[in-house]
């Protein structure tokens, strides 16, 4: 067999399980609609005693951001919409500067925390099913 | 300098079709062939580039790390080694034009060195028409500057010397372990069966590992977690990789990418001191050892005596499939290779498979994995048929005698290619039941798409040995019984893809739409493509081989 048909092979494989994913996945009628009851971050985090939990991420000066994907498990499994919504509050600048640019702390849809400069915020969690179930995490950049 | 002139050019012209060097025509036609085929790969990696940058796949900010390119080229290296190191020693020490070639005279490192310029070529060719495309793609998604492009199109040429002359050092091990497997038969079923072995397992250990509920729009966070970290992983573990990508390609300072760095002279003379290193291994190994090994091969059999064997006569159509099976037997390649095939391709079902069942589907999904399942067996299948485009050309000078055979040439043809049908009829089949017990498909829809199957499995055969008999390579088979470039079989494996793309269109659309019996209609598409295959194949055969029909 050719090494490109090999390669070939491969790729299409891939293609099939991205396509059928997203196209050919069954679709909830939300006629039984079971809610996100509860929001559990998974990260590695850190606690303070009597202090909120709150997860470190290292400032690469070589590549001039700090980022963390903040991931997280719900409760229960079969929950009929599973997506979520990031949000970030409480943002302290490091340099003591509160004239940073707006985007000197994002979060993406997949809840990637980016940090343009060092910074302590607090991300929030929050099921987008209207059954309010939530969950937050201070994250420092330093 | 004369005598590696005259060897290089006179193999050239054996292995590779170069008269199109003498028609400004012929020769603006190849350019364009060349150009289109390069701008479709970079087109094609350009948007895989894209989406993984796009959707943030590999880093933060919409930028796509070095690294990621650090991992394609370390799996295009492993890749090209393997099949260089193989070719190289069949090549270099099994070639059958070895015997003409020891007879010149001229140096054994002459001889050496002829061989690996001329795969250099062919190798040169399959790197402009993959890697550097893929590359080019990257250049342009980051915006390196207009001097890097021509750097990447230098610097992987240069590669490639490297993996040549890397390559024709590590053949000369390679040719004594096929030379002891050779020798004694035991050994080698044994290491046929373990690399199968390990080959089933290795399937069967992913099947296990992956989990029973597949969600990559639920699952995207760890996925894309999973996938830096492997990437970060590869950089830390593997930096030879990430380094000479670095030198390709760049590197990130902050956000912006940095194309020439002090290190990257570091990189480049240490490859050319690599490249020297290796040419003087290659010119010792050459000089002390090439002669000993390569001319035992013909000279010294080494076989044990043969009692003789009274020939049989047997009918036309027998007589021809006995010939093909004793000749693909002595060979060995392509029998093992089906051999693989027949093993390989179920198991591959079954993995594609468990990951298809893990994932809920609606009725849209389910015909989706019907079309998929059908591709990929399909592309599989006839990938391993693609010999059959040099089935006859493999004769060499002996295929032009065959039109004064007092026998008609459509089952003298058509008789040859038995050893396909039914190789593919044991490629398809088990590949179609695993597939029907894993969807739940009912058994006579299952039949009519495995017979679907087959029917454009066997056209792919036909159209691929007609193109065979219509456009013989003979030069390239007669002395050396390989050939570095056969535009038959670039074509058939054209032809391969093109097929298995159209198969899915067909059951995806028959599927979709709502009348009835989808399968049926399917199958009386694939006997009617069929049928005109054979029709072709018969007028085809009659007028280039027709000759000797009167003299039955």
């Amino acid at each position: 067999m050719k090494k490109s048909s090999i390669f070939l092979v491969i790729v299409i494989c891939i293609v099939s399980f991205i396509v059928i994913s997203f196209f050919g996945q069954a679709v909830d009628n939300g006629q039984f609609k079971t809610y996100m009851t509860s929001i559990e971050i998974t990260n590695d985090t850190y606690s303070i005693a009597g202090g909120s939990d709150y997860i470190v991420v290292d400032f690469d000066d070589d590549e001039g951001y700090g980022s963390v994907i903040v991931t997280y498990d719900y409760t229960p499994d079969d929950a009929s919409d599973y997506t979520v919504q990031f949000s970030l509050s409480d943002i302290t600048y490091m340099d003591g500067n509160a004239e940073h640019a707006e985007d000197a702390i994002t979060v993406s849809g997949m809840g990637e925390v980016i940090f343009l400069t060092r910074a302590t915020v607090t991300l929030t969690i929050q099921a987008t099913d209207g059954g309010g179930a939530q969950a937050s995490v201070l994250i420092i950049c330093s | 300098m004369n005598e590696f002139r005259t060897l290089f050019q006179m193999q050239l012209k054996e292995k590779m079709d170069i008269s199109f060097l003498k028609s400004p025509g012929r020769m603006t036609l190849k350019v364009l062939q060349f150009v289109i085929e390069f701008a479709v790969v970079c087109v094609v990696a350009y948007v895989i580039l894209y989406l993984c940058q796009y959707f943030n796949l590999f880093a933060p900010l919409g930028h796509l790390p070095v690294g990621v390119m650090s991992v394609v080229f370390a799996v295009m290296f492993l890749f090209t080694i393997i099949t260089c190191t193989v070719s190289l020693s069949k090549n270099l020490f099994q070639s059958s034009d070895n015997a003409v070639l020891f007879a010149l005279p001229a140096s054994s490192e002459m001889l050496f060195f002829s061989k690996l310029a001329v795969y250099l070529i062919s190798e040169i060719k399959r790197t402009y028409l993959f890697l550097v495309p893929v590359f080019i793609a990257y250049a342009i998604l980051v915006s390196l500057p207009w001097y890097a492009y021509i750097w990447i199109i230098v610097m992987l040429g240069i590669f490639t010397l490297f993996l040549v002359l890397f390559a024709g050092l590590l053949s000369i091990p390679i040719n004594y372990i096929v030379k002891f497997f050779n020798r004694f038969t035991v050994a080698k079923i044994v290491g046929v069966v373990v690399i199968l072995g390990l080959a089933v397992w290795f399937i069967v250990w992913i099947v296990g590992i992956i989990p029973d509920n597949v969600n990559l729009v639920k699952n995207w966070v760890i996925i894309t977690e999973t996938l830096r970290n492997a990437v970060s992983w590869f950089q830390t573990h593997l930096y030879i990789f990430y380094a000479f990508t670095m030198f390709l390609c760049g590197r990130y300072e902050g956000l912006t990418i940095t194309f020439w760095t002090t290190y990257s002279w570091a990189v480049l003379l240490i490859l050319i001191g690599c490249i020297a290193a290796l040419a003087g291994f290659n010119y010792l190994i050459s000089h002390y050892l090439y002669n000993r090994v390569a001319v035992p091969q013909y000279t010294d059999s080494g076989e044990k005596e043969r009692k003789p064997v009274r020939n049989h006569a047997h009918k036309g159509f027998a007589s021809s499939c006995i010939y093909e099976s004793l000749r693909l037997m002595r060979a060995g390649g392509v029998l093992g290779s089906t051999l693989a095939s027949i093993i390989i391709i179920p198991c591959v079902t079954v993995l594609i498979n468990t990951i298809y069942s893990a994932i809920a589907t609606r009725t849209l999904g389910d015909y989706m994995i019907v079309a998929f399942n059908v591709m990929i067996v399909l592309l599989l299948a006839t990938s391993s048929n693609v010999w059959t485009s040099s089935v006859y050309s493999r004769d060499g000078e002996s295929l032009p005698l065959r039109s004064a055979m007092p026998q008609k040439p459509f089952p003298m043809l058509f008789s040859r290619l038995t050893y396909s049908f039914i190789a593919t009829i044991l490629m398809v089949v088990p590949s179609c039941v695993i597939f029907m017990i894993m969807e739940d498909m009912a058994t006579l829809d299952g039949i009519l798409l495995a017979i679907f199957m087959l029917f454009i499995c066997f056209g792919h055969i036909i159209w691929s040995a007609e193109m065979d008999f219509t456009h013989p390579r003979i030069e390239a088979f007669k002395t050396s019984g390989a050939a570095a470039t056969n535009s038959n079989e670039a074509k058939s494996v054209v032809l391969s893809f093109i097929l298995s793309a159209v198969a899915l269109g067909l059951v995806l659309f028959f599927l979709l739409d709502t009348s009835k019996l989808p399968y049926v209609r399917i199958l009386v598409i694939a006997a009617v493509f069929l049928a005109y295959r054979i029709v072709t194949f018969w007028f085809k055969s009659r007028t280039m081989y027709g000759f000797g029909e009167d003299k039955e």
